[in-house]
């Protein structure tokens, strides 16, 4: 026999107490986990599709809105202000290269697609594109379509068929290879035949930016609105107006994770507690063959650390599970908002070692409280407790 | 000091020396009061008025009296399970007042074997476990022959210790698979699990038919033959007859010393 083997016993003989007491524990764990990774899902996929953008600086009109955007992570058509001459007098700067996007709507097959007027010298480069089948814009070759690679697959689209765009027909030459971002939902052409076919003067939606050093990023946007009346964003600044937007999403939620945490405790609280005041003729009986208060600290501590431990890996798995099944369901809208998006619940192993930390140290500090003042009455007081 | 205490012929520490290393237990004015009630409101409850008596080292006691009269309090105290309002317990000497509620522990794993009238032992334990469970607590670095036991060790102790008190064949019960006698059996075998010197027993037979009952006082019989001190409170004429030594308790007060 050791303290070890006592407390075990002690658990393992206790069927009924054992399973209510773990489930009392697992299931305020398992929705603190499932409301955690909900939201890590959604703020990981922004997170992965504003660093896939490839931009450090998003130039922009200065009247846009933060919706506006979001527009751009989102690929809704955008607003077409930006004059094309903002273009070339920020490639004046040296340590910049840039490319313009003109976003704008039109639907395959009844389905809403992303077309995107590009800069074919300038876009291949700066997104990293390559091709997996046909070729690429050429001078000889404007008057066409090249696709993002899920756009294809999606509505089966090859190099040589047709597609009918605000009534013209455009041939597909070319399919990019994924990217890993929006760029695979695109449908492209060079931007002055989507200014002629969507009937916009000269004007682009955006330019995206990228800088030689990196760490100098202030520098260049100071020197681009010295020479432009834009509005210039880091891809971070975006991406942090994204977040609050969403963050307040999330705040719901771990407020939601908070409160059913709090509830968890006080269900783990009560049980311990309860636990052990019924067991005070039990300690009283373990004073009386010797055992010292620390000895009885000791059996106890570990018992409600083992029910915590115990409660919290159940919860965690409870937990995890029911995000991972839940997530379609419940950032259904968000895939709505997010072209695109895979929506997944994200389980940080952090939330799973903070869920089992906080289930250990709230189950322990639940069952300290009781223990000690069973312990601390004299055995004769404790045995005849009834 | 000694002025309660007789020494019968087989007294087997009376060849030890003087009268006073011949007493094991001794307590000197030994009071108890509970208080009971709110702090405006206080309830006293004088459990012991002032008992002053000395045990014989290898005796057969009782303690006898009515019903309410202090007898298991004085048990308590003696045996460490609860601390006096005034006046001292020594065992060997060893002043409890003086004691650590550590070293009270220690003194209670190791040299006091404990037998209770409702058994108390740990329901969801076996037999053997419940014995084992005792061991658990011998501090280390004490005499106690089960403090340095290794699992495997101690449960070869323990199972002797159930063979000695007929129910090695009991071992993986439960107490609730056990007869009263059985299971107060089995409390026996817990209380010498740290081979303790003295064994406290309040009213062993009291929830006992006859039958288990003479079973019971056959074992206490058998372990005082092998030199353990022994003192219980009891009712039972057919435990007190057994008795070198008899006190008796009377409102809180020694009513009869031995003769």
């Amino acid at each position: 026999m050791n303290t070890l083997k006592l407390v075990l016993r002690n658990i393992t003989r206790r069927k009924g107490r054992f399973i209510f007491t773990l489930l009392g524990i697992a299931i305020g764990m398992a929705a603190f986990v499932a409301l955690l990774a909900l939201g890590g899902g959604m703020r990981a996929e922004i997170s992965r599709q504003a660093h896939a953008m490839g931009s450090n600086l998003i130039v922009t009109p200065t009247d846009w809105c933060t919706f506006d955007q979001i527009s751009i992570f989102t690929g809704e058509p955008l607003p077409a202000s930006l004059s094309i001459e903002v273009l070339d007098q920020i490639r004046d700067i040296d340590g910049i290269s840039a490319t313009p996007y003109l976003t704008q709507a039109s639907a395959i097959n009844m389905n809403p697609v992303a077309v995107i007027g590009i800069e074919p010298d300038t876009i291949a480069d700066f997104s990293g594109w390559t091709l997996s089948a046909g070729e690429f814009f050429s001078s000889d070759t404007q008057h066409a379509l090249v696709l993002g690679s899920d756009i294809a697959s999606q509505f089966d689209l090859s190099v040589g068929q047709e597609v009918p765009i605000r009534g013209e027909s455009f041939p597909i030459i070319g399919i990019l290879n994924p990217v890993g971002n929006l760029d695979d939902l695109g449908v492209y052409m060079p931007i002055p035949v989507a200014q002629q076919a969507f009937e916009i003067e000269d004007n682009i939606s955006y330019i995206g930016i990228q800088v030689d050093q990196i760490e100098n990023i202030e520098a260049y946007r100071a020197a681009i609105l010295e020479r432009v009346n834009v509005a210039v964003s880091s891809d971070e600044q975006l991406l942090d107006s994204v977040l609050a937007i969403l963050g307040s999403v999330e705040v719901t939620l771990q407020a939601i994770a908070g409160i059913s945490l709090i509830a968890a405790s006080f269900g783990i609280i009560n049980t311990m507690m309860t636990a052990i005041y019924e067991r005070r003729r039990e300690i009283g009986i373990l004073r009386s063959i010797g055992s010292k208060k620390s000895d009885i600290f000791k059996i106890f501590v570990l018992e409600s650390g083992l029910y915590g431990l115990l409660g919290g890996i159940v919860g965690s798995i409870i937990g995890a599970l029911a995000s991972l099944f839940a997530a379609p369901f419940i950032l259904a809208g968000f895939d709505q908002m997010m072209k695109g998006a895979t929506p997944e619940a994200s389980i940080e192993p952090t939330t799973i070692v903070v869920a089992i930390g906080l289930s250990v140290l709230i189950s322990v500090a639940a069952g300290l409280y009781p223990a000690w003042k069973a312990a601390s009455l004299t055995p004769v007081e404790a045995m005849s407790y009834e | 000091m000694n002025k309660h205490t007789q020494h019968p012929h087989h007294d087997v520490s009376a060849a030890a020396g003087d009268t006073a290393s011949s007493a094991i237990i001794e307590t000197s004015d030994l009071t108890k009061t509970y208080v009971r009630g709110t702090a405006k409101k206080k309830v006293e409850n004088h459990a012991l008025r002032g008992v002053t008596m000395s045990i014989p080292r290898g005796s057969f006691s009782c303690i006898v009296g009515p019903s309410g009269h202090g007898k298991s309090t004085l048990m308590h105290l003696i045996g460490g399970l609860d601390r006096a309002s005034s006046g001292t317990v020594t065992i060997d000497g060893i002043n409890y007042a003086e004691l650590s509620d550590n070293e009270l522990s220690e003194l209670r794993a190791n040299k006091i074997g404990f037998v209770f009238q409702f058994f108390n032992l740990l329901q969801n334990l076996t037999a053997v476990e419940n014995i084992e469970t005792a061991m658990l607590f011998a501090g280390k670095g004490t005499h106690s022959p089960a403090a340095a036991l290794s699992a495997k060790e101690q449960r070869v102790r323990a199972l002797e210790l159930l063979e000695l008190v007929g129910l090695g064949e009991k071992a993986d019960a439960k107490p609730g698979e056990l007869s009263g006698g059985q299971q107060q059996r089995v409390a026996i075998a817990r209380a010498l699990a740290n081979d303790p010197e003295i064994l406290l027993m309040d009213e062993p037979t009291g929830n006992l038919d006859s039958a288990s009952e003479a079973e019971v006082l056959d074992q206490l019989m058998a372990i005082h033959k092998a030199g353990k001190t022994i003192v219980i409170v009891t009712h039972n004429a057919e435990v007190s007859d057994k008795a070198q030594y008899l006190f008796e308790i009377r409102d809180g007060k020694l009513a009869q010393a031995p003769a």
